[in-house]
């Protein structure tokens, strides 16, 4: 008799899993479902290229913010509750004993707004090990090949599948003969790199390497010069077709433009660039799901907001339909068919197994426009081809 | 002239006059165009181009079929369209953002998903008056109501839910979670099961309309067609018979599915990214809306096949059918 009790309580549980009843749902009050930790660091403001554009603040954490509050409202309907947890270190402090301190023992579900550094130290404390941490930002092939860790998942597209995407279209326009121009950042270095092996492997030539001047705030040259300079190092003896450009700070990189010695095409992190998110693309329910960042947060949406939201999304889901709360069944969903993510990408994301990075088109994106969505079953299924070396999640099952 | 001849004039005579008879109208909201286009269902030519409001989506006509409602998504307003003057004589105010909207069995209410704010609202057909708001998922779009109109069902595509509800105390009975971004809800003839189509999940979801469960997903596969495409839109049933056309968005073809076995029998190749799909009264011929054609296919229903494709305006999203 008792068993059977037991037995129709459970059946019941199991038919409120399919259908919640709204007066049963519960309220913010409530213990949450699920808690993910947001981590991040301060980093000084980054510099604008121009005066007049916005200031930009809480990059990442408002998209993961976003990200927990359309969680919770779809988990209303549903009496699932998340909560968003915010650590964040300061520019000196060792975060691994921040996150010792906060996980005390216990693995987590993790959304790490970090550099790829940090992101490393986190994933390689002891506690973190049965943790699922969603790389909400970094593209590092470094992290999706010889350093790859079974609890790390990686959202946005890699240094390889955007140089990947971006030499795809170049070398079909014919455009197969580059001039590199690098910036000096980690990012600008990973990303030139990433171009030079795409360019191997789709048979582009790249005719010339050159860093950028440097702008900064220790540099002695006034714009004229760096003008001059521009022109010069774009005037080369042998013939090119587009000059690449790697200069996410962008202060410098935004004046090749109209500064080459000729009249040549600019791609990489300005003119055509190859993204995960741009305010302006407004495809498959895109103009949508911006215009409510931009009533959650007062401001556009940034690829970093977008990768935290994505982070977010991808770990609700895995909470939501596949209702696992514990990070083992949390990253067991992440790699199984039953999950998939949409991301306003036109179509279901998941994630590839050997790497646990996410599949998904890549834009390929003017100054205002899309101008083509590169298809998610062209990225190469090796990874490793930029540098990155093979990851092996078998061999790094310690991590 | 021969006799035969007269008695072939006299054929064709007849079978025009067959046509003239049961000859539709067609309704085509255009999205880019800010148009619906009219179009005759026997010549199948263009009779009219409707101005109406920024950003036209949502189409439905009402029973007694004297009056097509337009969702104006960008001017936060619905067109409303005389069948016969083809002209907009008014325009409802819906709240903000309607993409898609329902209409009540009566034609008394329609019932308008607002997408930008998560709600749906209920106005008063004849007067416009705001009979109700509910509160619902994320992206709420596509709406059915149940013949008695005691049940009705919206589904959110952010949030991946249906979410029923009752019209006559407008709250909540439950919300089923479905595959990602469900479009398009519809219940059956019988009106004991939903059938929702989910876009980017690439499922066809069956709930049971009294328990809420979920008791079957319709999975397709079209060979040479990858399946990231196949993105379920419109929903049809075919009265009378067991047959099902769902519309599959960018995977350019129809399928044709099994109301009782829910088996795919086949699938009609149409235009590119298929959204939206309609029924002549007769239930002979399926319109298949085409939105990156720019173009409506004219499929014939027993035989399946498509006997022809008329140009509409751009960005064609959602179709009506007067007789």
């Amino acid at each position: 008799m008792r068993c059977c009790a037991l037995l129709a309580a459970a059946a019941v549980a199991l038919m409120a899993a399919v259908a919640v009843h709204a007066e049963d749902a519960a309220e913010a009050s409530q213990p949450p479902t699920a808690t993910l930790v947001y981590l991040s660091r301060e980093a000084p403001r980054d510099p604008r290229s121009s005066l007049t554009e916005p200031v930009v603040t809480e990059y990442g954490w408002l998209g993961a913010r976003f990200g927990v509050s359309e969680l919770n409202a779809n988990g209303r309907f549903l009496g699932k509750h998340f909560e968003l947890l915010k650590i964040v270190v300061s520019s000196q402090e060792d975060i691994r004993s921040r996150v010792h301190r906060v996980l005390n023992a216990h693995p987590a579900l993790m959304v790490a707004d970090l550099a790829p550094a940090d992101l490393l130290a986190v994933a390689d404390l002891n506690e973190a090990k049965g943790s699922v941490i969603v790389d909400a930002r970094t593209s590092d092939d470094a992290l999706r090949g010889s350093q790859c860790r079974n609890s790390v998942f990686h959202v946005l597209p890699s240094w390889e599948m955007r140089a990947n995407a971006l030499t795809d279209f170049l070398v079909r326009k014919g455009w197969g003969r580059w001039l590199l121009l690098n910036g000096s950042t980690a990012d600008d270095l990973a990303y030139t790199n990433a171009l030079r092996g795409a360019a191997r492997a789709a048979g582009a030539i790249i005719v010339s390497e050159a860093s950028l001047p440097a702008s900064d705030a220790a540099s002695s040259l006034t714009q004229a010069q760096v003008d001059t300079r521009l022109e010069s190092l774009t005037r080369t003896a042998a013939p090119y077709d587009v000059v690449l450009v790697t200069d996410f700070a962008g202060a410098v990189g935004e004046r090749v433009m109209f500064n080459t010695a000729f009249s040549r095409l600019v791609a990489g992190t300005q003119g055509l660039r190859a993204i995960a998110w741009d305010p302006q693309f407004h495809d498959f329910a895109a103009r949508g799901f911006e215009y409510r960042f931009i009533r959650f947060a007062a401001r556009e949406m940034s690829e970093r907001d977008y990768g935290n939201w994505l982070a977010v999304s991808a770990l609700g889901e895995a909470v939501l339909r596949g209702g696992v709360t514990e990070p083992a069944g949390v990253r067991a969903f992440l790699r199984s068919s039953r999950f998939s993510v949409a991301a306003f990408k036109g179509e279901g994301l998941t994630f590839r197994s050997t790497d646990q990075q996410l599949r998904q088109p890549i834009l390929l994106f003017g100054p205002k426009v899309l101008l083509r969505l590169a298809p998610a079953d062209t990225q190469r299924e090796t990874a490793g081809a930029a540098g990155g070396g093979h990851c092996n999640l078998a061999a790094a099952s310690a991590g | 002239m021969t006799g035969l001849s007269r008695v072939l004039m006299i054929a064709a005579a007849i079978g025009m006059g067959t046509r003239m008879a049961c000859a539709d109208t067609l309704f085509v909201s255009d999205e880019r165009d800010n148009t619906v286009t009219v179009l005759d269902g026997t010549s199948l030519k263009i009779v009219k181009t409707i101005p109406v409001g920024r950003r036209p989506r949502g189409i439905v006509i009402t029973p007694d079929f004297k009056e097509v409602l337009v969702c104006a998504g960008d001017d936060n307003r619905i067109d409303v369209i005389d069948t016969g003057t083809l002209a907009v004589t008014r325009s409802l105010n819906p709240g903000p953002d309607p993409e898609t909207l329902g209409l009540s069995p009566s034609g008394n209410t329609v019932y308008i998903a607002n997408e930008d704010d998560s709600m749906l609202s209920m106005l008063d057909r004849v007067s416009g008056k705001l009979i109700g708001r509910i509160a619902v998922g994320i992206e709420p779009e596509g709406v059915a109501i149940n013949a008695d109109e005691t049940m009705a069902v919206v589904v959110s595509e952010s949030s991946s839910m249906a979410h029923f509800f009752d019209p006559r105390t407008q709250k909540l009975i439950a919300n089923v979670l479905v595959d990602t971004r469900p479009r398009v809800v519809e219940f059956t003839p019988d009106q004991r099961h939903v059938w929702v189509a989910s876009e980017v999940g690439g499922t066809v979801a069956v709930i049971n309309s009294a328990s809420k469960a979920v008791e079957r997903k319709i999975a397709f596969d079209i060979s040479g067609v990858r399946s990231e495409f196949i993105q379920p839109e419109g929903i049809r049933f075919v009265p009378a018979t067991d047959t099902v056309f769902v519309a599959l968005g960018r995977a350019n073809h129809v399928a044709v599915v099994g109301l009782q076995d829910y088996q795919v029998r086949g699938y009609i190749e149409v235009g590119r990214r298929v959204w939206q799909i309609g029924l002549s009264r007769d239930a002979k011929t399926l319109y298949a809306v085409n939105g990156l054609t720019n173009d409506v296919s004219v499929i014939d229903v027993p035989t399946r096949r498509v006997r022809q494709t008329i140009a509409v305006g751009k960005l064609p999203w959602g179709i009506a059918v007067a007789p």
